[in-house]
């Protein structure tokens, strides 16, 4: 494929001439008021300081100014003056030297500040990335009783130094990448090197190599870039916002992906059970967090399968109805005049609508609509004669459940499984729901994430794994890491009781 | 490079235990203690049950042995490495149709039971289609998902099955197992046969030895795998007896899942238990139907090697389903599952132990 020239591939290398290296990129960048440029002359020779004005962190250029004032007033030393000042600065903050016009644009983007100096064709880039960001806040989506009140912020670095703080090993690996064709960003991959099996890790740089995309606008798209299968309704990887969530996962040998100026990392791999643990189980008491694990993993059931079970009895197999529950749903039926299963599409997609409103709106109307619509359509309807009470109840049941899973994404997921649900049990009753949920479980063993099955600790069997799957043993019990992951380093704790 | 170590294509001897143990158990569990009751009285086709599981088991260890021989080998090279090449691919192709014969069978008398249980306004005809596209998705994926499948829904199966058993015991008389061994031999005889019907199947030891990556841990994985669906068939055989007496039994057109229906919940959620039992029980048929389909598909993938998988399934498919639609009412299902029966014992009586025999004289040929 034969390259267009265009500003973005331009790899000329740094003149000697300090005005037409300027020139050059005001050129490139267009008139922009937000590109500052700096003149200096220090013992009569001139440099210029580029930075871009709200990109860069005023503290960390003031810094830089003061150790090229100091210079300016210093007694003059043997080396030549591009030097010192590299290597004053060089103590001070991160740098790097340049020689091609590329990449003194793209460090000039990328919020560093660029020092050129006449008759030197190369010049330095001193890191003063910043500005304003905001301040870590408590998790807005996914909150705990118990453990700590942090989320990710947008920034980089920030959300490293986060998880550093909790794992504090030697051996907790951090890659960055460059991703994007036009918004060039910042991805770190974080492992434990000496515990995750370093297949998985090999897998994820491959992806993460191979994307390509103009910006990577949030981990969202990166998320799509890099999943095993696109066409299939389970997220691949956990987005979570929670640090303490992060190091977790890192713990049992899985990695996280981080990209620059997005409040969610990504965890891979994962495993279909994964989705219905929550931090929290393990902060708890193993039997609060037994308890609450099994009673999320029993709402995936309810959400998946309550409504399409009661279409099933009541359009199908009403001999399988005890006589006197049979009387109560036919008295409620009565007047309706549709089958259930139109019953149940329409409150299924009323409650989608209320669900989906009650996110978009400001928060002091958002709990207006769950009223207006909980309360007054549901009542209205039965009312009116268009839906049946216990329809009420079992959707009403059902949205509960799929919002007791920690994962959000998964919960989207089950409430679109749901309406093939609903379908299957309207043709076929039982015998297509079966039916369904034996197509779901192929999908979901042929799923892989990041090449491990979705699947994992049921299918293929790691019965070790169970300690934690449903229930969650003591902590004393747990000693190994999920065998499904394959860890290098398999043992949590080597010290014996 | 490294590699996670189960994600490569195969699957452990854990894993053909299960696909052995699901594939055995299928709808032959539905009629099974009829079959011996009629030939049997009281309690005594539990010694027929536990002949026959012996029996069964020796040919499966000996089947495992030929993975241990031959690893890494499928069934059509096991066979050229010990007999001349007509001859294998003689048997390969009787090999291939047993399985064929076996998935149309399965998929017509799961549309003819949920017609009878759960849909009676519904053709058996859409309904043994839609299985058969179910199976049809499942083959469209990998090979090692469709065998690992049962290790998803084999405990659910066996959960329900003793739930089967433990809700009746309430209803359960004793006196119903009497008189003890007043069977004569040719009773035992025939229904050792009969019940052989119930085990067809466990040649899929040899369609996937090629996949087993501890070959030397496969004979006793096999074994463990029949001997879970021996006690599965003993305790149904048991229970049906012991709530429907000798004579009742043989009554009944599916004595296990009539079981079902004599089991009242306590809360009253469901009355008739028979119907979900049944439901959860597609998920064991359908593990059964789809292995046969794949080992068919693995017969014709190594008679045609250049072809791809997924035209082979788009072939074999429809001649599976139309199959399936050959016999005619009950009589003409029962007439099928007899004669897939006898074949299965026939290709039990001819592969495994004279070829074993040959094999040892001749010494394996690497």
């Amino acid at each position: 494929m034969k390259k267009e020239e265009s500003p973005h591939t331009d790899y000329s290398l740094l003149s000697n001439s300090l005005s037409s290296n300027l020139e050059q990129i005001q050129t490139t960048l267009g008139p922009t008021p937000d590109l500052k440029v700096l003149r200096y002359e220090i013992r009569s020779e001139h440099l210029i300081i580029l930075y871009m004005a709200d990109l860069v962190d005023s503290d960390k250029l003031q810094n830089i100014l003061k150790s090229i004032k100091y210079i300016r007033y210093a007694p003059p030393v043997d080396l030549p003056l591009f030097e010192q000042m590299y290597s004053d600065i060089y103590l001070i903050a991160q740098t790097a030297k340049l020689s091609k016009m590329n990449d003194v644009i793209n460090h000039l983007l990328n919020g560093k500040t660029i020092i050129l100096m006449d008759s030197v064709s190369e010049g330095f880039s001193v890191d003063t990335y910043g500005g304003k960001v905001r301040a870590i806040e408590e998790p807005q989506t996914e909150s705990l009783i118990r453990g700590p009140k942090v989320s990710f912020t947008e920034e980089i670095g920030v959300n490293i130094a986060m998880i550093r703080r909790q794992i504090t090993d030697k051996s907790l690996k951090v890659e960055s990448f460059v991703i994007g064709e036009r918004g060039k960003k910042k991805v770190a991959l974080l492992y434990i090197g000496d515990v995750i099996n370093p297949a998985i890790v090999e897998e994820a740089r491959h992806r993460l190599q191979h994307i390509s995309i103009d910006a990577p606008i949030d981990s969202g798209i990166i998320e799509q870039s890099i999943e095993d299968n696109f066409m299939s309704p389970f997220p691949q990887f956990i987005s979570t916002e929670r640090p303490d969530k992060v190091a977790l996962s890192l713990l049992q040998g899985r990695l996280a992906i981080i990209p620059d100026q997005t409040a969610n990392a990504l965890i891979a791999p994962i495993s279909i059970l994964d989705t219905v643990q929550s931090p929290e189980d393990y902060y708890e008491r193993w039997h609060i967090g037994s308890l609450l694990r099994m009673l999320r993993a029993f709402a995936v059931f309810i959400s998946l399968f309550l409504p399409s079970f009661y279409i099933a009895l009541v359009s199908f197999h009403q001999g399988l109805i005890p006589s006197r529950l049979a009387f109560s749903i036919a008295a409620s039926r009565e007047g309706v005049p549709f089958p259930a299963f139109v019953e149940a599409l329409m409150m299924a997609i009323t409650m989608e609508l209320l669900r989906e409103a009650g996110l978009r709106l400001p928060k002091p109307i958002g709990q207006t609509i769950g009223i207006v619509g909980g309360i007054v359509i549901g009542e209205a309807a039965v009312q009116a004669g268009i839906v049946s009470t216990v329809m009420v109840i079992v959707i009403a049941i059902t949205a509960i459940a799929s919002f007791t899973l920690p994962v959000y994404s998964m919960g989207v997921t089950y409430r679109i499984l749901l309406f093939s649900f609903i379908f299957a049990a309207g043709m076929m009753g039982l015998y297509g729901i079966s039916l369904a949920f034996i197509v779901l479980v192929i999908h979901i063993v042929n799923l892989t994430s990041l090449g491990i099955p979705y699947a994992a600790p049921l299918a293929p069997i790691f019965i070790n794994d169970w300690k934690e799957l449903f229930v969650r043993l003591p902590i004393s019990f747990i000693k190994k890491r999920p065998v499904f992951l394959d860890p290098v380093d398999e043992v949590r704790s080597e010290k014996e009781e | 490079m490294s590699k996670v170590k189960y994600t490569d294509r195969s699957i452990s001897a854990k894993e053909l235990m299960y696909a052995v143990a699901s594939m055995v158990i299928g709808v032959g569990i539905f009629n099974l203690p009829r079959y011996i009751t009629t030939v049997t009285n009281g309690i005594d086709g539990v010694i027929s049950i536990l002949l026959m599981g012996g029996i069964v088991l020796f040919f499966v260890w000996i089947m495992g042995q030929f993975i241990r021989m031959y690893p890494g080998k499928g069934i059509y090279e096991i066979l050229l490495a010990i007999i001349p090449k007509p001859l294998a691919f003689l048997l390969i192709i009787i090999y291939g149709a047993f399985f064929a014969l076996l998935a149309a069978y399965e998929i017509r008398a799961i549309a003819e039971i949920t017609k009878k249980y759960l849909l009676p306004n519904t053709s058996s005809d859409s309904l043994s289609l839609l299985f058969l596209l179910v199976n049809v998705y499942a083959l469209f994926g990998s090979r090692t998902a469709l065998i690992r499948i049962n290790s998803m829904f084999l405990p659910v199966v066996l959960i329900v099955s003793l739930l089967l058993v433990v809700l009746n015991i309430r209803i359960m008389h004793l006196d119903n197992f009497y008189p003890l061994l007043t069977t004569d031999l040719q009773g035992y005889g025939s229904g050792m046969i009969s019940i052989f019907f119930s085990f067809t199947g466990i040649s899929i030891i040899l369609s996937y030895s090629y996949l087993v990556n501890e070959p030397e841990k496969a004979s006793s994985a096999a074994v463990k795998g029949v001997f879970i669906s021996i006690i599965i068939y003993t305790m149904v055989f048991v229970s049906c007896v012991a709530v429907f007496s000798n004579l009742g039994t043989d009554f009944l057109e599916n004595p296990t899942i009539e079981l079902g229906k004599e089991i009242e919940l306590p809360g009253g959620f469901f009355e008739r238990f028979e119907s979900v039992y049944f439901t959860i029980w597609i998920m064991t048929i359908f593990n059964t139907t789809s292995m046969s389909i794949d080992s068919s598909l693995i017969v014709l993938e190594s008679l045609f090697k250049k072809a791809k998988k997924e035209t082979l399934i788009v072939i074999l498919s429809p001649i599976i389903f139309f199959v399936s639609m050959v016999p005619i009412g009950m009589e003409g299902m029962e007439a099928m599952g007899t004669f897939i029966g006898r074949l299965s014992l026939t290709l039990m009586a001819v592969v495994p132990v004279p070829l074993y025999i040959i094999a040892k004289i001749r010494g394996v040929k690497k």
